[in-house]
């Protein structure tokens, strides 16, 4: 991301707070594909749903955030994530981590377009991960978090952070070929 | 006497396969159409959350609804609503009857088309009468366990709970039916209910300067890229940053 980029992020942060609708279409733009591909290894097809009870509630609570655009970017999903949270326990179900293709995320367009896709399978593989690697490794690469911000998102130690990143690429390193069965490997899509 | 060295933090992006490479790439693309398909009600929700949070006399000088002006005017507010009529902020029917009460004439009637359209969106969204839903979320999220035991209440919403919030009631609640309270007891009375339909004719939005405010200490780590693979990780931008 371009140091220009943030600037505008961080000013629209500000805007936003000030009620301006906007900044806060910019803000979201920036933030919802990421919350959604994060919740989507957390709660899969209630990702969307949960998403808009962040959006919410973070809406609702703007006024007392401060801090930058990334500072906003971790806040928001730590709202999804407590949500998302919340629903499992309501639901009594555990996160996905099985490779199942039936619990892709839908996007509710008939056609993706191939990068469309090709982001579905990577979160699906992302998403064979322990629930631990599986989200930092999210909350790092998708949402753009360094380790300390992560951790504040995760309830725990930046370190233990780093370790369930580094473990989780290598499992990926394994797997990153493997092509699950009925399913195109990565490289061709 | 053993002395330890740090050990050198290892960036777990680095020299990265190129397979695992295109895997992290997908997953950090910019964001694709299907995933901005909220952004309209998620917007509607912020900018209907902010006008009824803001102070009073300044929701009455970006009016957007003409039957709460009428009624604001009757009720004798008339320090508000001067200053409503004498920006030309008030739609017509309200801008006349403004003017019986005493109300100066405006000097312009120029009103923001752009800021109508959107605050028209805005209550659109809120209050077109879909039974049995909470109409902010059933743009955003229908089918959430907040928004199935969300109490139903006419065409209007009333709240959609969030942990230890009050404002989800005012933040949903329409200009319609109820009364909108007061959430801070500093804050002076909202205006009275509407009367009829409301027509929203929203005013534009304050142009507010970045710097309008203090600037805020972040509470996190600037730095949120350092650690990010070179070539994996490329900012999930979904559609063009607007940022005038």
């Amino acid at each position: 991301m371009s140091p220009d980029h943030h600037t505008d992020l961080d000013a629209a942060v500000l805007r936003a707070k000030d009620g301006d609708a906007r900044a806060f279409e910019t803000l979201y733009r920036d933030v919802q594909p990421r919350l959604l591909r994060y919740l989507s290894t957390l709660v899969a097809g209630d990702a969307a749903d949960v998403a808009g009870e962040t959006w919410l509630q973070a809406t609702r609570d703007l006024h007392r955030f401060t801090g930058d655009a990334s500072a906003f970017r971790g806040w928001v999903v730590s709202i999804g994530r407590h949500r998302a949270l919340d629903q499992l326990r309501a639901d009594r179900r555990r996160p996905v981590q099985p490779w199942d293709p039936a619990v892709l995320p839908d996007s509710g367009v008939e056609q993706d377009s191939d990068e469309a896709l090709a982001t579905r399978r990577a979160l699906a593989l992302i998403a064979t991960l322990p629930q631990d690697q599986a989200e930092a490794v999210l909350l790092r690469v998708v949402v753009g978090l360094d380790a300390p911000a992560a951790a504040k998102v995760l309830g725990k130690r930046a370190g233990a952070v780093r370790m369930a990143t580094s473990r989780g690429l290598a499992r990926l390193r394994e797997t990153a070929g493997v092509t699950p069965e009925g399913l195109p490997a990565l490289e061709e899509a | 006497m053993k002395t330890f060295g740090r050990r050198r933090r290892q960036d777990p992006f680095a020299d990265l396969p190129s397979e695992l490479q295109r895997v992290l790439n997908a997953a950090a693309a910019p964001g694709h159409a299907s995933e901005l398909t909220g952004l309209e009600a998620a917007t509607a929700a912020f900018t209907s959350t902010t006008l009824l949070e803001r102070p009073v006399s300044w929701t009455l000088a970006k009016l957007i609804a003409t039957p709460v002006a009428a009624v604001v005017a009757v009720t004798g507010l008339t320090g508000g609503v001067a200053l409503a009529a004498a920006t030309g902020h008030l739609p017509g029917p309200a801008q006349q009857l403004a003017s019986k009460v005493g109300a100066p004439a405006p000097n312009s009637a120029a009103t923001d088309e752009a800021g109508s359209q959107r605050s028209a969106t805005a209550t659109a969204a809120l209050t077109k009468p879909t039974p049995g839903r909470c109409n902010a979320v059933t743009r955003i999220g229908a089918n959430s366990p907040a928004a199935k035991a969300a109490p139903l209440s006419g065409a209007g919403c009333t709240s959609v709970k969030a942990p230890g919030s009050q404002r989800s009631e005012t933040a949903t609640a329409t200009l319609k039916d109820k009364p909108v309270k007061a959430t801070k007891p500093a804050k002076p009375a909202k205006p009275a209910t509407s009367v009829g339909k409301p027509e929203t004719t929203p005013a534009d939005q304050p142009e507010t300067a970045s710097t309008g405010k203090p600037a805020e200490h972040p509470t996190s780590s600037g730095s949120t890229h350092s650690n990010r693979p070179a070539s994996a990780g490329k900012p999930v931008t979904a559609g063009k940053p607007d940022n005038d």
